[in-house]
């Protein structure tokens, strides 16, 4: 899978999107994630890769507030989206939200028809003044995650009863479909099969032009491929953060050549 | 890709998330009284079971009270014994009809030696206030033990349900004007009789263990043969449902085939279910009228000794 | 010979033949029990099986035949020894005692499962011949088509079903309008608001009214709930300045049986819906967050959407459970059947009649008593196709969305 193609675009743009710095995030007494500072640049692949319990999903959570919903679940420190903090007292989740959406790691469409699940987002935020504004906007959700000529015949069946990989594609529209800024993907390819997964990765390329997407993923293969930038998580900390190329090709800390060895994980 | 230009209308001008918009603010208000809903529901759930408590309990409660007066009775040889010579045979004879004057009489001396003021000077005039349960209790007593019989013998006895239940606020002075079984002259006799001790109110332990009483001693009544009969209904019901359903339930879960035969069965039982437990009465009718053994039933030593 | 005595016989015959057959199978191979098919604990559990269960059968057979004592006494005893000598004769080395027994078990168990079908088939049997009999007396047309209920038990009675069918289903549906509107808010709120301490001790709470004697209900609307009414819209309330003398004119109503009914099914819908909504995967509520709905949002668009088959179901148990309920009917609504609109007057149901039909002292060969049965039956079908059409319900949500 290594020698596959995709068409790599150019980093145009290197403004920061997401700013984290000092992030503490404590689940009841547990402290799940320490001292982590990052900037997560605009129009650019983000994976946070690490092995399994290193924070890097908990992290990804904290970037729209996902962890709220978790009771036990503290987040200290701070993290700007286009300079302002988040987790400020005045900041509506549900708002946050819309600006940095999010696809999980396990297809996870509603029970409603295809457009429908589409149309969700658009309809919740207000986002289309119409009937024929909404289908346009479902149309366009649904081309740019490479499931339109695949669906457009039975818009009206069930989102449940498409394959594991137009299901997690179907989540990504959905996703889009509230025109985000940021896209979160929690190891989005796991439950699919090679095919499936590798339409995925082009999906994610081509998402690049718009959005930042940060994702988490367990295949240093597919971080490699799809992203720019790559975040390395161990045990709670951001060992090491930089150009995707640099990780894996010339790592400066041991833990991270270690880990892109295989020797731990 | 390229002609996936996005047309999606303009989105509004990056606003700042440090600010709600109204929309916002207007979800969030439906968030809130939908909350609110949800709350709303279950306050009337629990205030209706609050309500409920209270009423069976207010309503219940003072049944586990009895009102009882204090009265010594001379348990007259010439009138139980009128023989003398102590045969149970002959002491049998003496029916209630002969205890409840000495009774009455027995309340009487207990008014004049309390000087109570009263209109009422005749014993049969108190019998009123005593249960119709009384002579019975003083017979029963008399029988069980004979030598009592020629001493003054002191007795709790049970007042009557007028009585018990003016006591307990239950039976009103002015709506007693058309009732037969009290007048205000008893019920001012009983608010003397209450100051002087001699009638009290204690637990109804009969209440608990007795059994049905008629509607002319209501104050008698008791649970105890109910309860007993409840229970032995549950234990009919545990016998046969407990080892059948448990069996029923292996066979479904661990043995039956997915089958029509095993579809069925479960149909069936979920529908059993469902079913008013009325026509499960009608299907007992119908049993008990049709079936030979339960229109003419064995004795039961025939079954079992 | 009475039966304590048979019964007696029996267990001594197992007791010992477990024994002997255990002895025999350990005899076959000289001690040495390596050398046998299966344990001689099986050979013995067969021949205890043989020996008591035809036994059993047989008596209870001839119990509810009435045969007389004698036969009762030797047929019973003789199919002891049969199974018994028979199953003895079978033990040997190779014997496969415990294929046997585990296929003897087996059979009980479907026996077992089948006492459900039994039961369903003696309801429908002794309805069927008792409503034959009605319609023998009575002209079915009638029965099903009469708007008037008047029974006499001294004959010329009209017993048309639908004025009961409409207190039936008017009473069930202020029940419901009650019930389903607290308990799905009630069932939502404990499953997504609550945190847990307040979840684990409401929940039982709101249990406790299933738990309630439907009796008790019937007292509380006769004695609390009827009264109130009364003074809301009876001739004193305000509502006499609306219509002469009020709307309500005794406690007995439709409007008080269906409100106590109604809480009583509060927590019927409550806790199953709830269990159903908590059965709806965390992923979908993580994937409507994710987008930005909000809580109320994603349990009106995604969770109840995925959980209606489960609280159709409830619903519909719910509805069962009023249509068939009696106690508070009978001591709630009243005992005039009548067709109205107005829902505080007193009206009657199906089961109402049922108990006061057989309750009574007509003599039950006669239409009056009989038309019980023709009730229950209607009853009957009612339920079973409410529960047919909600397993249909659910059995298609199923397939759209799997």
């Amino acid at each position: 899978m290594n020698d596959m193609t995709l068409t790599e675009r150019a980093v145009n743009a290197t403004e920061n999107k997401i700013t984290a710095r000092n992030v503490q995030v404590y689940y009841g007494e547990n402290h799940a994630i320490k001292d982590v500072d990052v900037d997560i640049l605009d129009k650019t692949v983000t994976a946070f890769i690490g092995p399994s319990g290193c924070g890097k999903s908990t992290f990804l959570r904290c970037l729209n507030r996902m962890n709220d919903t978790i009771d036990i679940c503290r987040v200290t420190g701070e993290i700007l989206l286009d300079n302002e903090d988040i987790y400020d007292r005045r900041v509506d989740p549900v708002q946050l939200r819309a600006k940095v959406g999010m696809v999980f790691q396990k297809p996870n469409p509603f029970p409603k028809s295809i457009y429908d699940n589409v149309a969700y987002g658009p309809k919740i935020h207000g986002l289309t003044r119409n009937r024929a504004e909404l289908d346009e906007t479902v149309e366009a959700s649904l081309r740019k995650a490479a499931l339109w000529n695949e669906v457009k015949d039975r818009l009206t069946a069930p989102g449940t009863g498409l394959s594991g990989g137009q299901q997690q594609r179907l989540c990504i529209a959905r996703a889009i479909a509230t025109s985000p800024e940021v896209l979160l993907m929690d190891e989005p390819c796991s439950a699919l099969d090679p095919i499936a997964t590798a339409q995925v990765e082009e999906l994610i390329d081509e998402l690049r032009t718009n959005y930042s997407v940060v994702i988490v993923t367990h295949s240093m293969q597919q971080a490699a491929r799809v992203s720019q930038k790559t975040a390395f998580f161990h045990l709670g900390h951001l060992v090491e953060y930089g150009d995707t190329d640099k990780i894996f090709t010339n790592p400066t800390d041991p833990r991270t050549e270690s880990y892109i060895t295989g020797r731990i994980g | 890709m390229s002609d996936a230009t996005h047309s999606a209308p303009q989105k509004p001008a990056a606003r700042s998330l440090h600010q709600l918009d109204t929309r916002t603010k207007r979800r969030n208000a439906s968030e809130t009284r939908f909350k609110v809903m949800g709350i709303a529901a279950i306050s009337v759930g629990l205030a209706f079971l609050v309500l409920l408590l209270t009423t069976i309990i207010l309503n219940g409660a003072s049944a586990f009270q009895q009102t009882f007066i204090n009265v010594p009775v001379y348990l007259d040889p010439a009138k139980i014994d009128k023989k003398g010579n102590r045969d149970p045979a002959d002491l049998k004879k003496a029916t209630t009809f002969t205890y409840a004057p000495l009774i009455q009489k027995g309340l009487l001396e207990v008014v004049e030696k309390a000087g109570l003021e009263t209109d009422l000077s005749k014993a049969k005039e108190l019998k009123n206030l005593i249960s119709a349960s009384a002579a019975a209790q003083v017979r029963d007593q008399v029988l069980a033990d004979p030598a009592l019989i020629g001493q003054t013998v002191d007795f709790k006895i049970l007042a009557s349900s007028r009585v018990d239940g003016y006591l307990k606020g239950r039976v009103h002075r002015d709506e007693i004007a058309k009732d037969k079984n009290i007048n205000v002259a008893q019920l001012d006799l009983t608010d003397a009789l209450l100051k002087a001790g001699v009638v009290h109110k204690g637990f109804n332990w009969n209440f608990i263990f007795g059994s049905d009483a008629s509607d002319s001693r209501a104050e008698q009544a008791g649970l105890g043969v109910s309860m007993l009969g409840s229970f032995y209904m549950m234990l009919v019901v545990l016998v046969l449902a407990l080892p059948i359903g448990v069996a029923a339930s292996i066979y479904l879960e661990e043995f039956a085939a997915k089958n029509r035969f095993t579809d069925l069965i479960e149909v069936n039982i979920s529908n059993l279910a469902a079913v008013p437990s009325i026509v499960f009465g009608i299907l007992g009718l119908a049993v008990f009228i049709s079936s030979p053994i339960c229109r003419n039933p064995p004795h039961w030593s025939v079954v079992w000794c | 010979m009475p039966v304590f005595w048979i019964i007696a016989i029996m267990l001594a015959l197992a007791v010992t033949g477990f024994a002997m057959g255990r002895a025999k199978a350990l005899r076959s191979v000289g001690g040495d029990r390596r050398l046998l098919h299966s344990l001689p604990f099986y050979a013995g559990a067969l021949i205890a099986m043989a020996s008591f269960i035809p036994a059993l059968i047989m008596l209870v057979l001839l119990l509810a035949l009435q045969a007389s004592s004698l036969l009762l006494a030797g047929a019973t005893i003789l199919a002891a020894l049969v199974g018994f000598a028979i199953s003895l004769r079978l033990i040997s080395q190779d014997f496969r005692a415990r294929n046997a027994v585990e296929a003897g078990v087996r059979a009980l168990l479907i026996a077992a499962a089948s006492v459900a079908i039994l039961t369903t088939v003696g309801i429908v049997l002794s309805l069927i011949f008792n409503t034959i009999e009605f319609f023998g007396l009575y002209p079915a047309s009638n029965f099903f088509l009469g708007m008037n209920w008047t029974p006499s038990f001294g004959g010329g009675s009209d017993l048309g079903i639908l004025p009961l069918i409409w207190g039936t289903l008017y009473i069930s549906f202020i029940a419901l309008l009650v019930a389903v509107p607290i308990g799905l808010y009630a069932a939502v709120y404990l499953s997504e608001y609550a945190s847990h301490p307040v979840r684990s001790i409401v929940k039982p709470l709101l249990e406790v009214l299933a738990g309630i004697p439907t009796i008790v209900y019937g007292l509380f609307a006769l004695l609390t709930v009827g009264p109130f009414l009364m003074s809301i819209f009876g001739p004193n309330g305000p509502t006499a300045a609306i219509a002469e003398n009020g709307w309500m004119h005794a406690g007995t109503a439709v409007m008080t049986a269906g409100l106590v009914m109604g809480i009583m099914l509060i927590p019927f819908v409550s806790s199953l819906s709830d269990d159903i909504i908590n059965a709806v995967p965390q992923s979908l509520r993580d994937g409507s967050y994710g987008l930005g709905a909000t809580k109320s949002e994603t349990i009106k668009q995604v969770i109840l959407p995925a959980a209606l088959p489960g609280i159709v179901g409830a619903i519909l148990l719910a509805a069962s459970r009023a249509i068939g309920e009696t106690m508070i009917v009978v001591l709630g609504a009243g005992a005039a059947a009548r067709l109205s609109l107005n829902p505080f007057d007193a009206m009657t149901t199906v089961t109402a009649k049922i108990v006061s039909q057989l309750t009574g002292d007509a003599d039950f060969a006669s239409p009056e008593a009989l038309v019980a049965f023709a009730l229950a039956m209607t009853l009957f079908v009612i339920t079973l196709c409410l529960n047919i059409f909600a397993l249909w319900i659910v059995r298609k949500y199923r397939e759209q969305y799997e």
